[in-house]
């Protein structure tokens, strides 16, 4: 039996296994791979502390920093997850084929960009295909970029993009962009941004490092190819939710649902990082919250076991709200 | 006047983290850093739970790195201590001893301070066997003699927090009574480890380059005894550091800046993050996370706010 079993090993989940385990919990971290969202991004500029590094480097860093502190790591792929009631509930977690069992979870299991599903894409990924603008809007200094897809977060990552690109295209698949008026009329009131209308990716080009796009006018059936140096992806993302189905609330979009301490709708159960119902995605912000997630578990742990929990500077607040 | 985009006042993790991503959205944001920078890292020394460290840091070289990094991407940093602001119309107007600001969004990252006995030995001691800190800095105690300065919940949970460390916890109170509740005293005098002396306080902190042991003061019968001891977890409580927030901005009945939606404050177009704001969780990274929100979110409004 662990103290603390975390879903996901990406920063948000080894960050949650560092103050676990300094809490001296017993901790168990179950990922399918190493990295989480942080693989996506080759090198990330704006994660306090570190002037710049690759993002599967510093996942490994903080898994490092998580296991001098006892935090256990398995590579594994979670299928079914339940709860279990009593006096002390806990959790059974079930993984190609093993049960681990912890009195306090911790979900931190992020999601992933949902791809173009194009030619070429795969190949180069990290290599002008990117799926984060506020991760990689400054290397593109300069440099003509595309943005596919539309809504909001496309708007959001075009505004940082046009600061850096000398020319932005956005390719929307119909002849409207859907963005939040303010952001739209920011947006195209810039000389450097282009809406390209009815247009659909057929291809990624490119050998080493992307050189253009194959697309498709919707209208007139024709191809052609555009020049650009770096496409960003911006179709939202999708998750993967199956195995806390029916276990703990979710949002509309399958994200959990958190509390301000990171707590969910099962008593025990946190979650921290991409995979929650937070607005912001960034690694800093998975981090914060992760270290939030556990230190509100190691409270729920100690007062389930009537002990001591969480130093705070001032409880008086809860009895006042 | 310059009208600025954003002003971040404070220069601790959440300011600077604030800064670095206001700086990369290219706000040319101002940080108002105060004279004495950088928070309250900068009294700590090896920092080993700030993630992507894993051989550790100290905490002066972590917050220059994050002031290089918002000055690498355009961020302004002054060293000036902020006098007093004027947030009841825009656009916003903040001072200081040197000049007059004004910006269309603030960020407060003002954190909050750990109250200190005021010892002139305790500066000397600061990093070097006293903390105030028990979560940053227990784990070095394993096995250790400990004293934990106060008598509220605060000192109870952190004498009980360090007792999974160290081999005993002296609790120093002043009084005759605790102030904590009495659960807290309850699961306090049960455990072994845990022994409170009242009507007592430190005098004076002994130690060449690291706290040795401490002089300790009988108030009923006016002696004073040095004993040997490894370190000292001053737990007198903290202080949030919005003085200068007063009648500006909603404030808690403890200071504490009321955070509304995330990171919104009872003023439309000033955001907070960090200790200023949290009471509770309070972590180098937490705070990180919250600044960095906090510029995200001033990103947005200012955007909205510009149409």
């Amino acid at each position: 039996m662990y103290d603390v079993i975390i879903v996901g090993a990406g920063v948000a989940g080894f960050t949650a296994a560092l103050f676990a385990a300094r809490r001296g919990l017993k901790v168990l971290v179950i990922g399918k791979d190493l990295g989480g969202q942080a693989n996506y991004t080759d090198l990330i500029e704006n994660y306090p502390g570190l002037e710049q590094i690759g993002g599967l480097e510093l996942v490994k860093k903080i898994r490092a920093q998580a296991q001098n502190y006892g935090a256990e790591f398995v590579i594994s792929e979670v299928s079914k997850i339940s709860a279990k009631g009593g006096n002390l509930p806990f959790f059974v977690v079930s993984a190609y084929g093993s049960q681990y069992k912890a009195q306090g979870l911790i979900l931190a299991y992020g999601k992933t960009p949902r791809d173009l599903g194009v030619p070429g894409e795969n190949e180069l990924k990290g290599r002008g295909v990117s799926y984060c603008a506020n991760c990689d809007a400054p290397l593109y200094k300069n440099k003509t970029v595309a943005v596919v897809g539309v809504g909001d977060i496309a708007a959001d990552a075009a505004l940082m993009l046009s600061k850096y690109a000398k020319k932005l295209y956005i390719l929307s698949k119909t002849d409207k962009f859907n963005a939040h008026p303010a952001l739209s009329k920011a947006l195209f009131g810039k000389a450097n941004v282009e809406l390209v209308i009815w247009s659909q990716v057929q291809q990624i080009l490119g050998e080493n490092q992307v050189s253009g796009m194959k697309i498709q006018d919707l209208k007139t059936g024709k191809i052609r190819e555009l020049a650009v140096e770096g496409i960003f992806v911006e179709l939202g993302y999708v998750i993967n939710s199956k195995i806390v189905q029916n276990v703990v609330e979710l949002d509309e979009q399958e994200q959990i649902v958190v509390n301000a301490d990171q707590s969910t709708s099962v008593p025990g159960m946190f979650a921290a990082g991409d995979a929650t119902s937070s607005l912001y995605k960034q690694a800093v912000i998975s981090a914060g919250e992760a270290a939030t997630a556990a230190l509100a578990a190691y409270d729920y742990l100690m007062r389930q076991k009537g002990g001591v929990g969480l130093t705070s500077d001032w409880t008086q607040i809860k009895k006042l709200k | 006047m310059e009208l600025h985009k954003v002003i971040i006042i404070g220069s601790g993790p959440a300011g600077l983290t604030a800064g670095i991503y206001a700086a990369r959205a290219d706000l040319k944001p101002l940080v108002l850093a105060g004279l004495n920078f950088g928070g309250q890292l900068m009294l700590t020394t090896e920092v080993e739970n700030f993630p992507g460290f894993h051989k550790g840091i100290q905490g002066p070289e972590l917050m220059q790195n994050f002031i290089a990094q918002t000055e690498r991407f355009g961020g302004i940093i002054k060293y000036e201590d902020v006098t007093k602001v004027d947030f009841s119309k825009k656009p916003f107007k903040v001072w200081t001893a040197e000049a007059e600001y004004s910006t269309e969004s603030v960020i407060i990252a003002t954190g909050a301070s750990s109250m200190w006995l005021g010892l002139p030995s305790e500066d000397k001691f600061r990093g070097h066997g006293i903390s105030a800190c028990a979560t940053c800095d227990g784990f070095f105690f394993k096995n250790k003699e400990i004293v934990v300065v106060g008598g509220g919940d605060a000192a109870m949970e952190e004498a009980s927090y360090l007792t999974k460390f160290a081999k005993h916890v002296t609790v120093i109170h002043r009084s005759d009574k605790l102030r904590a509740s009495k659960i807290m005293q309850d699961r306090a005098l049960a455990n072994p480890k845990i022994r409170i002396e009242y009507n007592k306080v430190v005098e004076e902190f002994l130690g060449n380059d690291h706290l040795t042991g401490v002089k300790v003061k009988d108030l009923a019968s006016n002696k004073s005894e040095e004993r040997a001891i490894d370190g000292v977890f001053i737990a007198i409580g903290h202080k949030p550091n919005t003085e200068i927030f007063q009648g500006q901005i909603e404030l808690d009945v403890k200071g504490y800046i009321v955070p509304k939606d995330g990171t919104k404050t009872s003023i439309d177009g000033v955001f907070v993050g960090g200790d200023v704001r949290d009471y509770r969780y309070r972590q180098a990274v937490t705070a990180a996370g919250m600044g960095c929100m906090a510029a995200m979110d001033a990103e947005k409004y200012l955007h909205l706010d510009q149409g």
